[in-house]
């Protein structure tokens, strides 16, 4: 039990002590609160927008197939249309009302309206997961803002609760396949079909559809798409390595490489995950500074030039 | 220079300035992160286990439109145009949904997960696409079915639903 307390203490630390905005240097934690707001309007910008998306297709909407979520408990068929715009706006107050400091209740009000709303979009069967990170985002925001006042806290909780998610939820799909179908999960036949099951998709969205270089290799030969599912696989698995800072820049970099080959194999686009992981899984912060550093303590050629006797 | 560089100073715990954050509550909504995934199949967004692509090697059953001359036996059950057919996928044509602001997926599972062909479901595709298809042509509404035999994949299209240009006509081994 004590080892227990032990190992929770240091990942606590890892999750929100150990970041940029704790920094002794006042550049340092100046440039985090900046990285921070800009974050914030990254994450205000997708929900917003996922908010009235979801409400305006809505509108197409008329059975319930699929209950998610609330739709477990509410009727949500009676939400499509116009309702739907009630709750877009709801998240859009509320999101703005949070952004301005105006009221820090605000983005918990939003994460809640912004389920409701997916439960009411998703209720046609098809359960993505490309808008989960934008969750955990707005999420973190929420409870981070209704849970303290401080504003360094508001900060450093947000980051913590953040990455613990972020982390957690890449190594549970991990996990998931394993359970779902064990080491042969990494068979590169599986691949191929679920590349039909793509080829049938993306002609059915957009009319045709013709094989990339990546996917011609592994229809001819299936141990390029074992290669390729065992190096997603594992990419995944270290994902709660993202819940340590110093390992946390290169394990989000083989992730968006994972993203991008599974565009490429599957033409499943992650925009908003790949924006945020570039967003928030690099030091910005302190690069920034040491640039500024060096620019200012290196004396650039043209000043040598001028200052010469 | 590189000294300089690296000259940020350490970073410091504020313990002492009243910023902590409360970590309890990280512990509190993982601990309702589990009750609710727990108890919905693993959704409960933005709360999931991820299972996205977990069962591999599994059937599966998609919705294409494609376009096919007219016929004039559509209610004809023997008619070989409500046969299912071998898809090819490096010779994929289809009538894009994207253009006519349908969702792929909404539309796979509404072709794929409906079980009682009613008027009402029938109608609910002819209100789900908005134009038809020109005089001469038709077209047919697949549920495309993906399997793997003993490693071999193969595609079958089975048709559910022609749309003409004045009609909208179920295949008659769907009928309830």
């Amino acid at each position: 039990m004590n080892r227990l307390k032990q190992w929770i203490r240091a990942l606590e630390h890892s999750l929100f002590d150990d970041q940029p905005i704790c920094s002794e240097n006042e550049e340092i934690r100046a440039g985090a609160q900046v990285h921070f707001r800009l974050f914030e309007l990254f994450v205000a910008a997708w929900a917003i927008s996922y908010a009235w998306t979801w409400g305006l297709y809505s509108f197409k909407s008329s059975v319930v197939i699929l209950e998610l979520g609330l739709a477990n408990y509410i009727p949500v068929a009676s939400l499509f249309g116009l309702p739907s715009m009630v709750i877009a706006s709801v998240v859009t107050l509320s999101i703005a009302l949070s952004i301005t400091r105006l009221w820090r209740w605000g983005y918990l009000i939003a994460i809640l309206a912004l389920h409701l709303q997916y439960v009411v979009r998703f209720s046609q069967g098809e359960i993505p997961h490309s808008s989960n990170l934008i969750g955990f985002a707005l999420l973190a925001l929420g409870v981070g803002f209704a849970t303290h006042k401080d504003s360094v806290a508001q900060v450093r909780f947000t980051w913590g609760f953040l990455w613990f998610f972020v982390g957690l939820g890449y190594t549970s799909a991990a996990v998931s396949k394993l359970v779902g179908t064990g080491i042969t999960w990494i068979d590169g036949q599986h691949l191929v079909l679920w590349i039909h099951e793509k080829a049938i998709d993306y002609a059915s969205m957009t009319g045709e559809w013709t094989p990339n270089v990546l996917q011609s290799a592994i229809l001819t030969s299936p141990w390029v798409g074992t290669l390729s599912l065992l190096i997603g696989w594992v990419t995944e698995a270290i994902g709660v390595l993202m819940w340590f800072r110093r390992l946390r820049p290169w394990v989000v970099l083989v992730t968006i490489g994972m993203h991008f080959g599974i565009t490429w194999t599957m033409n499943i686009v992650f925009v908003a995950f790949v924006m945020q992981l570039i967003l928030t899984g690099f030091p910005w912060v302190e690069w920034i500074a040491s640039l500024r550093k060096l620019t200012r303590t290196s004396p650039s050629s043209s000043d040598n030039l001028i200052h010469k006797p | 220079m590189a000294d300089k560089v690296n000259d940020i100073p350490p970073r410091v715990d504020l313990k002492q300035t009243g910023s902590r954050p409360r970590t309890t509550w990280l512990w509190r909504i993982f601990l309702l992160n589990l009750i609710l995934v727990g108890t919905h199949l693993g959704e409960f967004w933005p709360f999931s286990i991820f299972p996205m692509f977990s069962q591999a090697g599994q059937p599966w059953s998609r919705a294409m439109i494609v376009e096919v001359p007219l016929s004039d036996s559509y209610a004809d059950p023997d008619t070989k145009l409500w046969e299912p057919t071998d898809i090819d996928i490096l010779d994929l044509q289809a009538i894009s949904l994207d253009e006519r602001g349908i969702d792929k997926i909404d539309f796979s599972n509404y072709v794929g997960k409906t079980e009682q062909w009613t008027p009402e479901v029938v109608l609910g595709i002819a209100k789900m696409i908005p134009d038809r298809p020109e005089k001469g042509t038709a077209w047919l509404v697949l549920k495309a079915r993906g399997r793997m035999d003993e490693g071999a994949v193969s595609v079958q299209g089975e048709p559910m639903v022609a749309l003409t240009a004045d009609t909208v006509v179920l295949s008659p081994n769907l009928y309830p």
